[in-house]
């Protein structure tokens, strides 16, 4: 049994090393702002998936919305086609596949904001500009202030954001108390299979 | 080296139920009563295996182990490597659920040529080929699993050459790493435990 005893003893240095954590999956995130979808891809060791097939389907249908390929950062982003639950899906190499739900809300919430801020200041101011009844002084000034606190949203919410894409790539990480459960499982199996070879034995 | 799910067609899929159940029944008949914990301890080195990582340029290979569990275990790798990958894909999504059985064979049967082929270097005792053939065997093990996922792609649209040439490259820094990794685990064996490694040849 001691040569078993060293290479548990092994396994268990070897699970922690901290470098010693990642491996296999490719992973893929997506997330839906003002009219666009940005989604990121990359291998469950941080290393980007680059030059790989993206494809976007309605997922209620399953037809094929629109597909492309990840740049060298591992990113894709594209125009939102339609309001619906869209399904996304990365085929990278070597058989690697994985795919990010987006709801519809999410979807919806991107193409709401659109509609608002799709005219920049300028434009808007300089449309009003022309009508310079009293009654409409009140809305440019309305239109203004809409701009101007969606932008200032827009900075205080995109550091969340990116602390949210943060936690979910931390989640997709094996972690040490699923490696236990399976080795767990592991020696139960065994177990079961000691017991049963021991019945039948006697 | 894990097939994600929904890659590959239902036809391979069912070819590696087929493939995987005839090792699976083969390894479990072999399988007595002493094993089991042996079995149990090389399972679970095979599980944690994967999660160490080694990185190649642009794309990334982890560790399989194979070769050595083939060598040790011969058939039974089958139901141990099958467990293995079960649990990876269920606690990790390492490989998908419905690849699995075409994932196990691609893992499995390799080690299982490993076994044979062990065997087969050390009829004439001789030092080096003995560590040779320890390396050699963990080198087969990921050749041949490389070679045996390309082959699962074919179907895919991925044409075979091509693919196999793309695997085959990536992996082979890990096939280095195994084959000095499996030659240490045999030497080290013969010191502690020889009776491990010269068990006869059940048929």
């Amino acid at each position: 049994m001691d040569i078993m005893k060293s290479i548990l003893i092994g396994l268990v240095v070897l699970i922690l090393l901290p470098s010693a954590t990642l491996a296999h999956k490719v992973n893929l995130f997506a997330y839906a702002d003002n009219g666009m979808v940005y989604t990121e891809s990359y291998f469950s060791d941080g290393r980007k998936v680059m030059n790989s097939t993206v494809e976007v389907f309605d997922a209620k249908n399953n037809k094929l919305l629109l597909t492309g390929k990840t740049d060298k950062n591992g990113e894709f982003s594209f125009k939102i086609p339609q309001a619906n639950v869209l399904r996304i899906v990365l085929t990278a190499s070597m058989g690697h596949k994985n795919e990010y739900l987006l709801s519809k809300d999410e979807v919806k919430d991107a193409l709401g904001m659109v509609s608002a801020s799709e005219k920049s200041l300028p434009e808007s101011v300089e449309r009003e500009k022309k009508e310079t009844s009293p009654k409409n002084m009140t809305q440019i000034y309305d239109n203004q202030l809409k701009f101007f606190i969606e932008q200032a949203v827009e900075k205080k919410t995109a550091p969340i954001m990116r602390k949210l894409i943060k936690i979910e790539k931390q989640i997709q990480k094996p972690s040490l108390q699923e490696i236990l459960g399976g080795i767990g499982y592991i020696l139960g199996l065994m177990g079961i299979g000691i017991y049963f070879k021991h019945r039948f034995k006697h | 080296m894990h097939i994600s799910e929904g890659v590959l067609s239902a036809s391979v899929l069912v070819t590696g139920v087929i493939l995987t159940a005839g090792g699976v029944s083969l390894g479990l008949k072999k399988m007595d009563y002493e094993r089991i914990p042996e079995v149990a301890v090389l399972t679970s080195a095979f599980f944690v295996a994967s999660l160490i990582h080694i990185p190649i340029g642009p794309s990334s290979a982890h560790l399989v182990l194979n070769g050595l569990m083939g060598l040790l275990l011969g058939w039974i790798a089958f139901p141990a490597i099958l467990v293995g990958l079960a649990l990876q894909a269920l606690l990790f999504q390492f490989g998908g659920l419905t690849s699995l059985c075409v994932n196990a064979f691609n893992m499995a049967f390799p080690a299982v040529v490993s076994f044979y082929l062990f065997r087969l270097f050390n009829r004439r005792y001789n030092r080096y080929t003995f560590i040779f053939s320890g390396f050699l065997c963990g080198v087969i093990g990921i050749l041949g699993s490389a070679l045996l996922v390309a082959i699962s792609l074919v179907t895919t649209g991925e044409a075979f050459l091509t693919a196999a040439k793309l695997i085959v490259i990536a992996h082979l820094p890990v096939m280095i790493i195994e084959g000095v990794i499996t030659a240490a685990a045999v030497v080290s064996l013969n010191k502690v435990r020889p009776e491990l490694l010269t068990r006869k040849v059940k048929i």
